[in-house]
């Protein structure tokens, strides 16, 4: 299994180079010129060639993408012209916070979603499954229908409007709290470490809302996904031997779920890649400060740097994932070797 | 759990083992979330004492403080606070504590100056400045700082070359000469009024401590370039200095206090993005925060009605334009009948009423703002629009009785342009004419409307300084690079070169009218309406001015 992760890790390289050579094509393939949307309308075409020109915009586009690799190569993702910072130190601050909400927003996910599945899925359930699969059904139909950024509207209206029980959707902290000391970026971990209770109580409460947002929205494919196969499982041949032999239910359970397991592992990874990119309204509704938002300002503003930074986060996040995805498929299921 | 020790403590100390340490933190991993959840809706701050700290919600925060190259409206903010004009429109009340500026040279606010005089021939300005004015970074104001400035502008000629060039103020002519310590004359080319009225603009003419400036300066960057993108500020002498700025996420500010007019009363300023208006709605609402912009008419509706909360709406210095603009060398909007047509079948009244809910923009009927000097409506042709007989009838004699297609370019993130463009492709079907919508985000919206790629193209502007001079040079003198919708009237020229260089002010205003009235019959463009400055605050807060750059100077505002 080593030498399948290690050749695997290999791999990644060429396949950032690949996306990165197509993302940084197509993003000057769209209408949009960084030294025109920063300067506006006010400044003369000489104005904006000269800018552009300091921004080595006006070079062949082969000799760009070659000044950009190197650079790439050496940790260098260029300049945002719209922070002003190196673009590697913008996502430094920025993707803690998105990592922090998205993972948050994964378990939970999960934490509701699998235990969910399985109560349904089991026969002789009783009354309580039944209301439970009652409850699945009209959800998976919400979920799937509800758009996310509505949602966390509705939340901020319900919640904080009305009851006044959350948090202010101000970002990550309250506007009069300090952050901590930054150690990992992620606001509640720092808090914890540096035992300051008054940012890690307000970084909670900023929580509560957007977590519950991505929960809502994500838990419901996953329970979907449960319930299937489990009964899929269920259904099979060594499960009726086993009832058969008298098991007790709680040991029947647990060997359906362990093959069970491989299409839920597998739908949760590829939901968890798509919270960094899916997060982006949710992040907007509450001022989250992360990627996604960095991400949208970057497009609207013609940030190119910037947007091939994402793009590139992005990507590895997922080829990142999946290998662990890969992985995890050996520990769970013997059969499979690399 | 040993007294007086944290688990991380206990553990590093070898006092608990790592089995009964991950235990213990296990416990308080799952009870202390679920405790402090609750208790986080009581909501804690561990702000200082004392200080006096004011909020403000906005969608979108400066991306530069550099004025030479960041001029869009939260930069503007940014730089107004932290860069101080040379001169300054004095206020008077609106009401509710709020005020607005008052447009008149003659008995306005010298601020950095201690005197300001002309040459008989009107081409020599001379300008003393006063003593003692420090910077952020210390160093006293003196005419270097103001020679610096016009020498940056020169050698970087991007955004100072546009206010240079109206101004009138010639390039690399020695027009600027230190005199003394705290004198510095400039000559212009002709008698320019409007540089005299573009000493208020902080953007234009605005100040930088030039020894601070020089201190950041490299072989690569001799103007000091890229410190002064993020950290310019330091060489401002504005009200605030930026502790703070992170354009993702928050800008804060401290009031300076050494400021010349003395330490504002608000001691710091929250300039928090928040992206989506609906919860800078809700916050303000809730009085999580004590400022908005920005908002949708409805959502300022909604608030007007709510306690606590006071709606500003300057609808008496109104700055922004809203024009449907037309390439004017491009068929069919080569035609001016066309486009008359065009305007007499604009929906004016059904924009202001049904967009702006009738409160939050104002009729039009005119080409520069309404509450700028020599502004007239008097010729105004087209009525309140929706005249669809006329428009066919015009339509007919330009050689188009069954109307043509084209296509509107909006801004899709300059909320409500899609309204306003859907209210006028209903309006313009009444007579034929079938306009595509095509929605583009900013910087390709930019892109368009500097390249001229389009044919219409929905566009909100303003003028930052109330002069006729410097708003009809912007869009309408053929030789303006503002001017994207490459319409030519010799007579507009030459009425607008009139406008430019004579200090006589009765001279200004003829020309001015006349020019209005040629502009409006050519039609250059559809004049559709008048946005308001709009600011929901929380009613303790006083003290917001409706500047025509639409910012807020918090130097302006206190807190009861």
């Amino acid at each position: 299994m080593l030498r399948y992760a290690v050749r695997r890790l290999l791999i990644i390289p060429p396949q950032l180079l690949g996306i990165s050579l197509v993302t940084f094509v197509i993003i000057r393939q769209v209408p949009g010129n960084p030294a025109r949307a920063q300067l506006g309308q006010f400044a003369s075409q000489d104005a904006v060639q000269r800018l552009a020109t300091y921004l080595g915009l006006n070079r062949p586009l082969p000799e760009q993408f070659l000044i950009y690799l190197k650079n790439l190569l050496r940790g260098d993702l260029g300049q945002s012209w719209f922070t002003g910072h190196s673009v590697s130190s913008d996502l430094l601050v920025r993707f803690p916070s998105t990592l922090e909400l998205i993972t948050l927003g994964f378990l939970g996910s999960l934490i509701v979603a699998i235990p969910l599945g399985v109560l349904i899925s089991l026969r002789g359930a009783g009354f309580f499954g039944r209301i439970a699969e009652r409850f699945s059904f009209v959800y998976g139909l919400m979920a799937g229908a509800i758009p996310d950024f509505w949602f966390a509207l509705i939340l901020v209206f319900v919640f904080f409007h009305l009851l006044g029980v959350v948090a202010a959707p101000v970002g990550q902290l309250d506007l009069a709290v300090n952050p901590p000391p930054r150690i990992t970026g992620m606001l509640v971990l720092d808090s914890l470490l540096t035992f300051n209770w008054v940012a890690l109580l307000s970084a909670i409460g900023h929580l509560i809302l957007p977590v519950a947002t991505l929960v809502f929205v994500n838990a419901a494919p996953v329970l979907r996904m449960t319930r299937s196969s489990i009964a899929n499982v269920m259904d099979s041949d060594f499960i009726r031997f086993s009832r058969a032999n008298g098991l007790p239910d709680k040991l029947i359970i647990r060997y359906a779920l362990k093959n069970a397991l491989l299409p839920i592992i597998t739908l949760s990874g590829v939901l968890y890649t798509i919270l960094l990119s899916g997060a982006v309204l949710t992040e907007t509704i509450f001022s989250w400060g992360g990627v996604g938002q960095y991400a949208v300002q970057s497009v609207v503003n013609a940030d190119w740097f910037a947007l091939q930074a994402v793009v590139l986060l992005t990507a590895s996040f997922s080829l990142f994932v999946f290998l662990v995805l890969d992985l995890l498929y050996a520990v769970v299921d013997p059969r499979i070797k690399y | 759990m040993v007294e007086g020790q944290s688990l991380v403590e206990q553990l590093l100390s070898r006092k608990i083992e790592r089995r009964e340490f991950m235990r213990q933190a296990a416990i308080l991993g799952i009870s202390t979330p679920t405790a402090m959840a609750i208790l986080s809706a009581c909501g804690t701050s561990n702000a200082a004492t004392g200080t006096t700290t004011v909020s403000y919600g906005v969608p979108a925060l400066a991306e530069g403080l550099d004025r030479e190259f960041y001029i869009s409206g939260p930069a503007l903010e940014a730089e107004g606070n932290a860069f101080e004009p040379i001169t300054m429109w004095k206020r008077r009340p609106f009401g509710n504590g709020s005020y607005v500026p008052v447009f008149d040279t003659d008995n306005w606010d010298l601020n950095l100056l201690s005197d300001l005089s002309h040459s008989a021939d009107g081409k020599t300005w001379t300008f003393k400045f006063k003593s003692g004015i420090t910077s952020h970074a210390g160093n006293e104001l003196t005419a270097q700082d103001y020679f610096y400035c016009l020498a940056r502008h020169e050698a970087l000629w991007t955004l100072g070359s546009f206010y240079n060039f109206v101004a009138r103020i010639p390039r690399f002519a020695n027009a600027y000469r230190v005199v003394d310590k705290y004198t510095i004359t400039v000559s212009t080319d002709t008698p320019s009024p409007t540089y005299l009225r573009l000493l208020e603009n902080n953007w234009a003419m605005g100040l930088f401590d030039g020894t601070e400036m020089k201190k950041h300066a490299t072989a690569d960057d001799p103007w000091s370039r890229t410190w002064c993108k993020t950290q310019g500020d330091k060489a401002g002498h504005g009200p605030y200095v930026i502790d703070v700025y992170d354009p993702s996420s928050q800008i804060v500010y401290s009031a300076f206090k050494n400021y010349h007019r003395g330490k504002p009363k608000v001691d710091k300023v929250i300039q928090k993005l928040i992206p989506s208006s609906a919860t800078r709605s809700a916050l303000l609402k809730a009085g999580s925060i004590d400022i908005a912009r920005d908002l949708l008419p409805t959502e300022l509706d909604d608030l007007s009605t709510s306690s606590g909360v006071t709606i500003d709406n300057f609808n008496t210095v109104r700055s922004q334009i809203q024009f449907l603009m037309f390439r004017n060398d491009v068929a069919p909007f080569n035609n001016v009948k066309v486009r008359q047509a065009l305007a007499y079948a604009a929906p004016y009244k059904e924009i202001v009423q049904d967009v702006y809910r009738g409160k939050y923009a104002s009729e039009w009927k005119g080409i520069i703002s309404r509450d700028y000097p020599y502004f007239t409506d008097a010729n105004w042709p087209y009525g309140d629009g929706d005249d669809v007989t006329k428009a066919k009838s015009l339509l007919s004699e330009a050689g188009y009785p069954n109307g043509f297609k084209s296509t509107l370019l909006y801004n899709a993130d300059t909320p409500p342009s899609d309204q306003v463009a859907i209210k006028l492709q209903t309006a313009f079907d009444k007579i034929g004419v079938h306009f595509d919508l095509q929605s583009l985000a900013s910087a390709a919206f930019t892109d368009r409307y500097t390249g001229k790629k389009f044919d219409s193209l929905l566009v909100t502007e303003l003028a930052l300084t109330p002069d006729i001079g410097y708003a009809t040079y912007l869009w309408y003198q053929s030789k303006a690079f503002v001017n994207v919708m490459n319409y030519n009237s010799p007579m507009v020229d030459q009425l607008s070169e009139q406008i430019l260089s004579t200090l006589d002010e009765s001279v200004r205003k003829t020309a001015g009218e006349q020019l209005q009235n040629t502009v409006v019959q050519d039609s250059p463009a559809l004049f559709l309406c008048q946005p308001h400055f709009v600011v929901a605050r929380r009613s303790n807060i006083k003290g917001v001015t409706g500047y025509t750059s639409r910012d807020l100077r918090f130097d302006d505002l206190e807190k009861t």
